[in-house]
């Protein structure tokens, strides 16, 4: 296996399963990743695929690290309380994946940002709380033909997916055509959260990655729950197209995401 | 006989009931889910029917495993 010099030991534990190898390894550190939220989710997502060897990983946060985030955002420490997310995760996940180009954006996702910074990646993955920046997100990958990875939690309860990951693939519309009403959801400040639940949400979604990374023969889109109290799994295959709204380029430019999922609600009433 | 499943913060809204007696589309069982479980108007949730994410026309037959999915926010 002389083409195994080119990598690292570090790598050497996964380069072992069969399914991954060294063609494997190579196609995971050939990969850009931008993960949007640097949270509960994200903090895991980038941990895994950082030091899984993924070549360059993008970090979009504005937001600064709260005393209350420690239990379940795995980076940081009482001494980055008050500091910009995207920095210290930054810093931290240098020092645990030296080979893995970091860049980072202190701002928040907007429409504009979207088309500039998506088609620099060849992955894009959701680790936000915010349900419109996920309908800006899932428009911009079907306009820009990237594939992304959606993770959400709810209480002991988990969800994630990868969408518009194969010609005709289901995406985020197919799931949820109609978004719900921002004001009656529940997040994880006024309903709570155990660390272990986004946890490993952000790890599903890191495997899924890593998984599509490697072995590209998806022909399904299925959206994945787990109810982490009970321990159950539930999986509905998600059918492409039923209905579902796609947004062209020059209507994506001038949405308002805030409004458009408020106007959703009043719509239907 | 049809099983109903709800999830995410629906689960905590909607009694749990071994089955129910319904005949129709998932959007008469909407209409139906609403009149039963009157905290759930309002609520935005998509329907699987055995599994496969359903459209309001799907029919569902007796035996079907419903589940009642509303998008999760939290990370």
């Amino acid at each position: 296996m002389s083409e195994g010099k080119h990598i690292s030991a570090r790598y050497q534990r996964q380069v072992s399963l069969s399914e991954i190898g060294v063609e494997g390894q190579l196609k995971i550190q050939g990969t850009s990743v931008l993960v949007v939220g640097v949270g509960g989710l994200g903090c895991p997502i980038t941990m895994a695929l950082a030091t899984a060897g993924i070549g360059r990983l993008g970090l979009v946060d504005f937001d600064r690290v709260d005393i209350s985030n420690l239990h379940r955002q795995f980076l940081f420490t009482d001494k980055h309380v008050g500091q910009l997310k995207a920095e210290v995760a930054a810093t931290e996940l240098s020092a645990m994946a030296p080979d893995c180009v970091i860049e980072i954006y202190a701002e928040e996702l907007t429409n504009g940002l979207a088309l500039e910074l998506f088609p620099k990646y060849d992955f894009i993955v959701d680790a936000t709380d915010q349900v419109h920046i996920r309908y800006l997100i899932n428009d911009a990958c079907i306009i820009l033909n990237k594939p992304w990875v959606y993770g959400a939690v709810n209480g002991f309860q988990g969800q994630w997916a990868v969408f518009n990951h194969y010609k005709n693939a289901g995406n985020y519309r197919d799931v949820f055509p109609v978004p719900p009403n921002p004001m009656t959801m529940i997040n994880c400040e006024n309903a709570g959260v155990l660390s272990p639940v986004p946890g490993s949400v952000g790890l599903m979604q890191a495997m899924l990655v890593v998984n599509n990374i490697v072995e590209k023969t998806a022909e399904k889109t299925i959206l994945y729950t787990m109810d982490y109290w009970q321990n159950q799994a539930y999986n509905i295959e998600v059918v492409a197209g039923q209905n579902t709204q796609k947004i062209e380029l020059e209507t994506f430019k001038n949405m308002d995401y805030r409004k458009m999922v408020l106007g959703a609600h009043y719509a239907q009433k | 006989m049809v099983t109903l499943l709800f999830f995410g913060e629906l689960k905590d809204l909607a009694v749990p009931t071994a089955g129910i007696d319904f005949n129709g589309t998932v959007g008469q069982l909407r209409m139906h889910i609403e009149e039963v479980y009157p905290n759930i108007k309002n609520k935005t949730f998509s329907v699987a029917v055995n599994k496969i994410m359903a459209s309001d026309d799907t029919m569902i037959t007796a035996g079907a495993e419903v589940a009642i999915m509303p998008p999760f926010s939290g990370g």
